[in-house]
């Protein structure tokens, strides 16, 4: 059994200790908006090149996993994802730690990124050449389903508001398509700006929109804030899940780490969609979909469980393929060479040892993230108890730096447009989430769905019949006329009822 | 709600100038029929139904008067936003002129103040704090090439990274 | 009140910044890598950068205009740690994706001509120019060295029902307006020099752009597209299993890697221009600064570091270097060729 034989390889103190330091160095990496795990891992390469190779990719996958992880913290605690993995996660976990909940959110984010990691691992290590296989089925024509089925939910999701929700989503649909037109090359939208060319980025969107709004909101107040809100600081403790909790989660962390495996093997997709699609998902099998985004459970189970496995998964068609998974898989290929290895199916071959090897590190890193995690999570909630004025201070000021450290200056301006949009949006109970679902969702959907139909000569018909895109449409299908289905049926129950004009 | 209203038809406004624009780019593959102005044009109706969908309502509901004036959010002091904002966007500007460290000491001491901390002591020793915290941090362990400002600021920030 | 505050918040932000800054020496110090051997951090030098006899005396910024990962990335990081020795100074990679390095050149621009600011480039700063993202040009730059040339070519999925460039040919005239051509970037470098050989040969290809080069692999082996335009050296490892088959290598000659395919001369076709990787400064840094930048990178070129990676990303299988004076030239020559073709294409009246 070489998969024992990796295990024991990574178990070996001077691995392990690699492992323990990835893991660490990428929670911090993670927690600090304006650092992803993906420049984390490109940042610390040249550093690994004194190490062993399983040294090496142990650290750096470690660190991965680590930051996948750790932009969960601030996301829960102060509505700053700290990394663009996390968006979904502050959905929930911010009300939460509002309710004075905040060891709750973060012992179930703790317990989901690791359950999902793991059965991701064991998922690799069992099938990761068939499923592989599998994954390049997946044309243009399927992405595009898999987009459309992301987006089917959007009008449910924390907001009482359906149109409003829909607006939102358009809008980031057509900030998407700001810039380089990805089929043509044509600029579109960027009225002259060349920091526009790239498009909106990402990442000082959601600072912007999330954590810089929700400051000024704060900041407005009437009243003088002490500290967070009725955050009871004193009971601010980590609170692991017991099994009975992560029995009653089954399902959900189940669902999340499937989805997130998934769509962690789909080159192109990464795990920011795995945990917007799993949340979305979450909220259609719920029975309960108004409470997603007022602080449950399974709203932070769901998107922690993904991310962690997409990052995981990321791996199968890197080892299996040698094709990058991830953006962060694709910076690990600069690591494998550094070392002589050529990533593939020949590495299975040829250094079997270390493949284990990294299976056993990535199997083993996902509990160090629960010890990680309570370490950091201690350190940061203490963060909690200081002063609101001291809080929104720094956190504008990581606001302002971490847009200005992923781009240039023009982050930072359109940083402050979001928070500024975000803000009154707020205030006239527009959802902002939306946004970041047209703003993610919209290039894949409509770049799969140009290329899609060029491939095909603009045959909608042959499109649509594909097995694998007509079952992922018909469940977005479903969940877009759930309402109405709802409604339907009621009416059916109540025939006195009139029916419901819209 | 009035302020409903407002919004709807500015972002109607500004959907309809958005449309006007996808008919000016130019379609060059032969091969890609729908060209890049496509998406953009069903996206932007889609919306426009959506606004109209919404204005509709907001119409209706003033007519039948039901507006229920609820919680206009009346805790909110624009005065506090504005000045807020004014800071963090001044920071942000005067970075380049003063370079990173001077600015970030500046802008923290003039947020808390906005806030209303008056405590000369908080006022000083919190940015003093924090900047040195996001100077190792993102100079000195990540060589982020954050701005060091012009002239004689450019000098003193060369001594420091 | 308040003061036990203050103090509580002080004494946790220390401990953050001492937390922060211990663990980061911890990882320095558990890796003695060579590149910190000089130890030119923090030369306390109080003299003005202005005239600059000791050149390197603070920290080099070589911006890389596109993210982790990629190719001018990962030859960024990899010429950089024997760069480091040669120069006696820090190098740090500053990664500035966007508009295909326009971003980048954008801010190499505003940045002093001192040489303190290095631009890895490649064809994409002349191809920006032409296509009106950008008003600057490669004509602000100056080259310091042209590192090498990254040669690409044509390939096929294992099964199709073509294996070499001929049967293709023949295959695509027989499927008009059928047969998908994939490659990374629209109005990109792939394009042009792909269409450079399908004018010679006749053909009407289907181009269809992918972000990444992993989503376009993974859509060839699905058999989404029927061919692709990319690096042997990137795709080596599917070519040796067997999973892809090779049709073209776009070089003069045959290479000694992939003997078995054909080369540009082969078929008789006239050569498209090349991808190359290079490292420029900002036009109006001092001659002296631009000699010391092109000896040092081209020793940092002799490394056994830097020769190990070009082997094994298959970098070196044409000569590929140019002295900062030829590179000069070349970006003049090859502005021209590719105006010419984009105008062909359409992307430009």
């Amino acid at each position: 059994m070489e998969i024992l034989s990796g295990f024991a390889n990574a178990l070996d103190p001077s691995n392990l200790i690699f492992v323990l330091m990835g893991v660490f160095v990428g929670i911090c990496f993670g927690a600090v908006p304006g650092l992803d795990p993906t420049t984390g891992t490109a940042l610390l390469i040249p550093i690994t090149y004194a190490f062993s190779p399983v040294q090496a990719l142990l650290f750096l996958t470690s660190l991965y996993l680590g930051g996948v992880f750790g932009g969960s913290i601030t996301a829960i605690l102060f509505k700053v994802p700290g990394s663009s993995e996390a968006v979904m996660t502050s959905l929930d976990g911010y009300p939460m730690t509002q309710r004075g909940e905040a060891g709750k959110a973060l012992g179930i984010a703790i317990m989901s990124s690791s359950i999902g990691g793991t059965l991701a691992v064991i998922v690799t290590i069992v099938l990761s050449t068939q499923l592989a296989k599998v994954a390049l089925q997946f044309g243009p024509a399927e992405y595009f389903a898999l987009a459309v089925l992301g987006l089917s939910c959007v009008s449910s999701i924390g907001t009482n508001s359906q149109i409003k929700s829909l607006i939102g989503a358009c809008v980031g649909l057509l900030l998407a398509t700001v810039g380089i037109d990805a089929i043509t090359g044509v600029t579109r939208f960027t009225f002259g700006s060349k920091s526009l060319l790239s498009g909106i980025a990402f990442v000082p969107a959601i600072i912007g929109l999330f954590a810089a709004s929700e400051v000024f909101n704060k900041v407005s107040q009437k009243q003088e804030l002490e500290a967070v809100e009725n955050v009871d600081t004193e009971k601010v403790k980590t609170k692991l899940m017991s099994l009975k909790e992560i029995l009653a989660l089954k399902w959900t962390i189940l669902r999340g780490s499937v989805i997130g495996t998934w769509i962690g093997i789909l080159p192109g997709v990464g795990a920011t969609t795995a945990s917007i699609i799993s949340y979305t998902q979450e909220v259609r099998f719920s029975k309960h979909p108004e409470k997603f985004g007022t602080g449950i459970q399974e709203g932070i189970a769901a998107p922690e469980a993904a991310n962690n496995a997409a990052a995981v998964a990321a791996m199968i068609p890197l080892l299996s393929l040698g094709i990058p998974g991830s953006g962060t898989t694709a910076v690990l290929i600069g690591a494998f060479l550094i070392h002589g290895l050529k990533v593939g199916p020949l590495l299975f071959i040829n250094n079997s040892d270390l493949v284990y090897s990294i299976f056993g590190g990535m199997f083993i890193a996902n509990f160090v993230v629960v010890l990680g995690g309570l370490f950091a999570v201690r350190f940061f909630v203490k963060l909690v108890k200081i002063p609101y004025p001291i809080m929104a201070t720094s956190i504008m000021s990581f606001c302002i730096i971490g847009s200005l450290a992923l781009g240039d200056v023009n982050g930072v301006l359109l940083m402050f447009v979001f928070a500024v949009v975000g803000f009154f949006m707020g205030h006239y109970k527009y959802p902002t989430t939306p946004v970041i679902l047209g703003l993610v969702l919209g290039p894949i959907l409509e770049t799969s769905l140009r290329r899609a139909l060029m491939m095909t000569e603009y045959n909608f018909i042959d499109l649509l019949t594909r097995p694998i895109t007509a079952v992922l449409l018909g469940l977005a299908l479903i969940s877009l006329l759930a309402p109405w289905i709802g409604k339907l049926i009621s009416f059916a129950k109540d025939k006195t009822s009139n029916f419901p004009g819209h | 709600m009035r302020g409903d209203l407002v919004i709807n038809v500015f972002l109607l406004l500004l959907a309809g100038y958005f449309y006007k624009l996808t008919y000016s780019f130019k379609q060059i593959s032969k091969y890609d029929v729908m060209g890049p102005g496509f998406w953009p044009r069903i996206v932007l109706v889609f919306l426009m139904g959506l606004i109209i969908f919404a204005i509709v309502i907001e119409i209706r509901k003033m007519i039948k008067k039901v507006s229920q004036e609820e919680d206009k959010n009346q805790k909110i002091s624009y005065k506090k936003f504005i000045f807020a904002l004014v800071v963090s966007f001044g920071y942000f500007f005067i970075m380049r002129y003063v370079g990173f460290v001077i600015a970030t000491l500046v802008f923290q001491g003039m947020f808390l103040f906005v806030q209303g901390v008056r405590q000369v002591k908080i006022l000083i020793l919190t940015p003093s704090v924090l900047t040195l915290l996001l100077f190792i941090l993102f100079i000195k362990l990540m060589y982020l090439p954050l701005p060091k400002g012009i002239g004689i600021f450019r000098s003193f920030s060369l001594l420091l990274y | 009140m308040m003061k036990r505050n203050i103090s509580l918040v002080l004494i946790i932000l220390l401990t953050i910044s001492i937390l922060i800054v211990g663990c980061g020496q911890q990882a320095k110090q558990e890796t003695p890598k060579p590149a910190e051997e000089p130890k030119a951090e923090e030369p306390k030098t109080e003299e003005k950068p202005k005239v600059d006899e000791k050149y390197p005396s603070r920290t080099i910024e070589y911006i890389i205009g596109w993210g982790a990962g990629g190719g001018s990335d990962i030859f960024g990081r990899t010429i950089n740690m024997p760069a480091r020795r040669a120069l006696e100074a820090q190098i740090i990679e500053i990664n500035m994706p966007g508009g295909s390095s326009v971003t980048a050149m954008e801010h190499v621009l505003q940045q002093p001509a001192d040489g303190y600011t290095v631009f890895g480039i490649t064809p994409d700063i002349l191809t920006n120019t032409i296509l009106g993202r950008t008003e600057t040009s490669y004509k602000d730059l100056t080259g310091i060295i042209q590192a090498h040339i990254d040669v690409g070519g044509i390939s096929a999925r294992a099964g199709a029902p073509y294996k070499t460039w001929q049967e293709f040919v023949d295959y695509a005239k027989a499927n008009p307006g059928k047969v998908n051509f994939g490659g990374t970037g629209a109005a990109s470098f792939d394009e042009v020099a792909s269409a450079h050989l399908w004018t010679q040969a006749g053909l009407e290809v289907k181009y269809i752009p992918f972000e990444g080069s992993s989503e376009m692999h993974a859509a060839l082996l699905g058999g989404h597209i029927d061919v692709m335009y990319e690096e042997p050296g990137v795709i080596i490892p599917m070519i040796q299993e067997g999973k892809i088959q090779p049709l073209l290598v776009v070089a003069e000659e045959r290479v000694e890697a992939l003997k078995d395919v054909q080369c540009v001369s082969d078929i008789g076709y006239e050569m498209p221009p090349m991808m190359w990787r290079g490292i420029a400064v900002k036009k109006g840094t001092p001659v002296e600064i631009v000699k010391k930048l092109e000896e040092e990178y081209t020793k940092a070129l002799e490394s056994s570091v830097y020769k190990s990676f070009a082997k094994d990303r298959m970098l070196d299988l044409v000569p590929g270097y140019l002295n900062s004076e030829g590179f000069d030239k070349l970006m003049e020559k090859e502005y021209k060729i590719y105006e010419e073709i984009m105008k062909k294409l359409g992307h430009v009246k």
